[in-house]
């Protein structure tokens, strides 16, 4: 089959490889009939993602038709439509009964290597490192389902590809950042991002009823889809003023938003251009793996007593942590 | 070097022990020496195939979890069939 493959640092080509075999019973075997490249597959593209090989098939956000399927998947059947989460989860172990299935317990071969950087091991995920368990990814003609009986959504009426790809993961990590939130209604509510995931964010936080949602971000068209499409309220463009946040503390009588949202990651860009400068030498020297700017910016603007919800994707150690302000305002942090 | 490792499995502790003792679950783990991380991968394959019922095999891990795969990872894409016989003939896990 074809396939995108990683062959180092800022390279990637489609090339010929094997076809996917069934390994487990509980596997299946997938035809991709759409696919998607996920702002977090720039941080692997980038090279700043431990763990990545040459030839690592890219890709985490992919549904298709079901060929083959393994002796113990018994709720899919050849010919059916399904989205492929991208975490992939064993629905037995402790996590996955509690509904945490991105840290099952069972689903990462390489788990041992997980647990050194992180303290314990975390979810097997497609096309995403071998931290993640080094499974092929979804930008190919075919994939490899693991527990494919747990995982994936059937999409049985004629919705188009492009109505239900999402749910691979952009717009449940943009829900579970509102989540996140804990959104009663009348709350102010930041996003930093305003791309695909932050766009699912600040429509998933005027869903239940926020009364202020702002977006940031530095390019126009996005803040401006934020505005028309998503529901934000007010946006910031860092481009052209960097104190986001002083404007935070504009928008919202000085106290700060009720709750941020980081959907940015581990390659924020800072307005300035020389901090921003530094902390790129810092990361191209892997003195660091995460540029915090974002993350630093949303603790500093959370008003006291806030939630900073992080669904953007860190990939190791950052510099300049704040933890003073984390702590001495007494702010919840939620991530995932 | 620390020897000491240890992990949960979600069965009642009776279940637990009495699995350890089935060969299909718990021989393989409890003959294990060496380094700590073998032991340990020894006992999360133990989890693995009490709680889901096989050991999963990944692309860059097709035999399961194993110590010498952490540091000589295969690329993450599906192996030819001569390397899938190869790992079926050196035992999965």
């Amino acid at each position: 089959m074809r396939a995108k493959v990683w062959s180092g640092r800022n390279t990637v080509q489609v090339e010929n490889v094997p076809d996917p075999k069934i390994l487990n019973d509980r596997d299946a075997i997938v035809r991709i009939t759409s696919t998607a490249i996920c702002g977090s597959d720039l941080h692997l593209y980038d090279g700043y993602i431990p763990t990545m090989e040459k030839g690592d098939i890219l890709g985490h956000e992919f549904m298709g038709e079901i060929v083959e399927t393994g002796r113990g998947v018994e709720n899919l059947q050849v010919g059916d439509r399904v989205v492929v989460p991208f975490p992939i989860a064993c629905g037995n172990c402790w996590a996955c009964r509690h509904e945490l299935y991105s840290v099952c317990e069972n689903s990462n071969p390489n788990a041992g290597i997980a647990e050194k950087l992180f303290g314990h091991p975390t979810a097997g995920i497609f096309g995403y490192s071998h931290i993640t368990g080094g499974y092929a990814g979804g930008q190919a003609e075919y994939a490899r389902v693991p527990f494919a009986d747990v995982g994936p959504i059937k999409i049985d009426d004629d919705l188009a590809d492009e109505q239900v790809l999402f749910l691979s993961d952009i717009f449940p990590t943009g829900y579970m950042g509102a989540e996140f939130c804990d959104i009663k209604g009348g709350e102010s509510i930041a996003v930093f991002g305003a791309g695909p995931v932050g766009q699912f964010a600040i429509a998933s936080a005027v869903m239940p009823g926020a009364e202020q949602v702002i977006a940031i971000d530095r390019y126009d068209y996005r803040l401006q889809m934020a505005r028309t499409r998503c529901g934000a309220t007010d946006v910031i463009d860092f481009s052209k003023d960097a104190d986001i946040v002083e404007q935070l503390k504009e928008l919202t009588g000085g106290r700060g938003p009720d709750a941020v949202i980081d959907a940015v990651g581990m390659e924020a860009t800072h307005g300035h251009g020389a901090i921003h400068a530094a902390e790129r030498v810092k990361q191209a020297a892997r003195m660091e793996t995460d540029r915090g700017h974002a993350l630093r910016d949303a603790i500093l603007a959370c008003r006291p007593a806030g939630i900073v919800s992080i669904i953007g994707v860190y990939g190791g150690l950052m510099d300049k942590f704040p933890t003073g302000a984390l702590m001495n305002k007494g702010l919840t942090i939620r991530t995932g | 070097m620390n020897t000491r490792v240890a992990i949960t499995v979600l069965r009642e502790r009776d279940e637990v022990a009495r699995l350890w003792t089935n060969p299909a679950y718990g021989t393989a783990a409890s003959r294990e020496v060496g380094a700590a991380v073998v032991f340990k991968d020894a006992l999360r394959r133990f989890k693995q195939r009490v709680e889901t019922g096989e050991v999963p095999r990944s692309d860059g891990s097709p035999e399961g979890e194993r110590a010498e795969r952490k540091v000589r990872q295969r690329p993450a894409q599906p192996l030819t069939a001569s390397e899938l016989a190869e790992v079926e003939k050196a035992g999965v896990s």
